[in-house]
């Protein structure tokens, strides 16, 4: 009995203060792109990727700023934001989506490392597409790490390469993303 | 004709200056001074004004310390917030030994990117970035 009441008071406690299990998020995920082709390696890094996911609907969100790629030659960096992603006027890349057969992923007996689908809207460049994005999901004590991997064609998202120099920049970006997604405290 | 010579212009700028690293924030004089929260209130009020403002301006952001970024020993970035939702996020230019910022109230500048919130999203309240960041005290 005393356990029931230590319990409810518990559970009435969490509800008191709005600590929701339902999200688990991060404002602070690595996502890096990388070109390659024969004339240049071109790769940038973005450590303030906003990452949230709703563990009880799947849902699943991310959001970064252009301009907080950062590269290693400052040049590039200008090029990347003023000639081709255009940040001033498209300063955020998001998706919005849903990761299918999401339900079972906090349960123990879940496998770890299952690759499942994330099924949403990709914004890029101010071109919303649908797209299929690979994710992972693995328990690691109190947070989840997520990570996904893809490829961005920049054609299809009106990103403008001048001649000058389209040998130096690969039609397909490899993208990765990693995440430590925290409980939010609503 | 004007083409190619525009064309030869990018190329030639390519080579020149791709050898160029960053500038140091830490010898830049801010545009800007004020706190985390004026900085994350004036972005909230009106987010498209905001990023004509302040994006790419050194700023010199005072406020309290929320959390550090830490990476192999090393503070690689800090939260500057009085409130868990409404954060200017920090990023170190060059990582900064762990000792090297206490509690309370601090001052970092750096070069803003933006502002990174959605009424419509699943996560509430917003963050102001700011890269290249250096300690000033």
């Amino acid at each position: 009995m005393k356990k029931t009441i230590t319990l409810a008071l518990l559970v009435l406690g969490l509800g008191q203060l709005g600590i929701s299990q339902d999200r688990y998020f991060t404002r602070d995920g690595h996502v890096e792109f990388f070109s390659y082709t024969p004339m240049e390696d071109i790769e940038a890094v973005n450590e303030k990727m906003t990452v949230v996911i709703d563990f009880e609907t799947g849902e699943f969100e991310t959001s970064v700023l252009i301009k907080s790629f950062e590269f290693e030659k400052a040049l590039m960096e200008e090029h990347f934001n003023e000639n081709y992603m255009e940040s001033n006027e498209f300063p955020k890349a998001t998706f919005k989506g849903q990761i299918e057969d999401f339900a079972g992923v906090k349960n123990s007996n879940f496998p770890p490392g299952v690759e499942m689908a994330a099924h949403g809207k990709m914004t890029i460049h101010g071109v919303t597409k649908d797209v299929i994005l690979p994710v992972t999901v693995m328990p690691n004590g109190e947070t989840y790490t997520a990570r996904s991997a893809f490829v961005v064609n920049p054609e299809d998202y009106k990103i403008e390469i001048p001649n000058a120099v389209r040998d130096n920049i690969a039609k397909e970006i490899k993208v990765t993303i990693q995440a430590e997604l925290a409980p939010l405290k609503k | 004709m004007r083409i190619f010579i525009s064309n030869l212009l990018i190329v030639l700028g390519i080579f020149t200056f791709s050898a160029c690293g960053h500038t140091d924030t830490a010898d830049e004089k801010p545009a800007f001074e004020m706190t985390s929260d004026e900085i994350v209130n004036e972005f909230l009020d009106d987010e498209v004004a905001s990023n004509q403002k302040f994006n790419d301006q050194v700023i010199a952001i005072t406020g309290p310390v929320f959390e550090l970024n830490k990476e192999n020993g090393k503070v690689i970035g800090v939260k500057l917030s009085s409130d868990e939702f409404s954060i200017v996020s920090c990023t170190f230019q060059d990582p900064l030994e762990p000792d090297a910022i206490g509690e309370g109230r601090i001052t970092v500048k750096g070069v803003c990117s933006g502002f990174q919130g959605d009424k419509d999203s699943m996560l509430p309240g917003g963050v102001v970035e700011l890269k290249r960041a250096a300690l000033v005290k």
